[in-house]
């Protein structure tokens, strides 16, 4: 026969467990990122710089 | 079980259950007892989705808004390099004399070729590592550079470019001031070469005015498709 004292701690571990379930949930759901891949290779930095010293070379450079 | 029996043995079992319900114990712990497994159970049906769906949406506009400010960024990147490649036309076809498509191993044997007529030098020999001329090659298939070609290296290392080597060895034979002047100019040339090793010896030993030059060199070409 389950007594009080078996139900109080039932209920507590219950409650701590359903407490862990919920926050592990809520930091699930923080840190997974909801950028697709395609997004990520969207975003890929683009540098528009060219290297000036590269293109200047190429010029000076012999026409053989 | 006869229903008047049953009546009887359930108002027992209230009579004694009755007066300890009245018990200050007994609520405090039925309460306590209640109270934490009615906040599980909304806690697990309720709250959680709840909470989860919030923070995913809240997640979801902060990734967004973080991708918008990129793709702005990356927006204007290319508008700048719409403007640079613009400044740069012109020399689009000796940037892609430098680096072509193709090995293109005919026009570099011409070069060669003119380079060594130029200087007034001989080119008696010229050694191509086997190169795929037509369909799809890969570095596996041509060798490359070594590790004392540090330009080349350095564009190798590179993660998203697949500059592939053109490996071939050159021979000249002339006077030593005009095969300077050659590896001068093949490094000077209007193609990317690099020069691993050269070596030089003499012609003939009653000859010591001609020499030859032997190079291991890499020419480069850049497949964009």
């Amino acid at each position: 026969m389950i007594n009080q004292k078996d139900l109080l701690v039932i209920s507590i571990f219950t409650f701590i467990t359903v407490i862990f379930w919920v926050v592990s949930g809520v930091y699930h759901a923080i840190v997974t990122s909801q950028i697709t891949e395609v997004q990520e290779e969207l975003i890929t930095p683009l540098n528009p710089k060219l290297n000036a010293e590269a293109i200047e070379n190429i010029r000076s450079r012999s026409n053989l | 079980m006869n229903p008047n029996r049953q009546l009887q043995f359930w108002r027992k079992r209230y009579a004694e259950v009755t007066p300890l319900l009245k018990t200050r114990r007994v609520q405090a712990y039925t309460m306590i007892v209640l109270s934490l497994f009615t906040v599980s159970f909304f806690g697990m049906l309720a709250v959680r989705p709840t909470l989860e769906t919030i923070t995913t949406l809240q997640k979801q506009i902060e990734d967004r808004t973080l991708v918008n400010q990129k793709l702005e960024q990356k927006i204007n990147a290319l508008i700048t390099a719409q403007a640079e490649y613009q400044k740069i036309a012109s020399d689009i076809p000796a940037i892609y004399n430098m680096l072509p498509q193709q090995p293109n191993v005919t026009s570099l044997i011409i070069k060669l070729e003119e380079v060594a007529i130029t200087q007034n030098v001989s080119l008696t020999n010229l050694d191509f590592s086997p190169v795929t001329v037509f369909g799809t090659s890969d570095v596996a298939q041509v060798p490359v550079a070594s590790t004392a070609a540090e330009p080349a290296k350095d564009i190798l290392a590179a993660e998203s470019t697949i500059v592939l080597p053109l490996s071939f060895s050159v021979t000249f034979t002339g006077g030593y001031q005009e095969l300077v002047n050659v590896i001068t100019q093949l490094t000077r040339m209007n193609r990317i070469v690099t020069i691993e090793s050269a070596d030089i010896q003499s012609a003939d030993a009653a000859q010591s005015s001609t020499l030859i030059v032997g190079a291991t060199t890499n020419a480069y070409y850049f497949p964009l498709e």
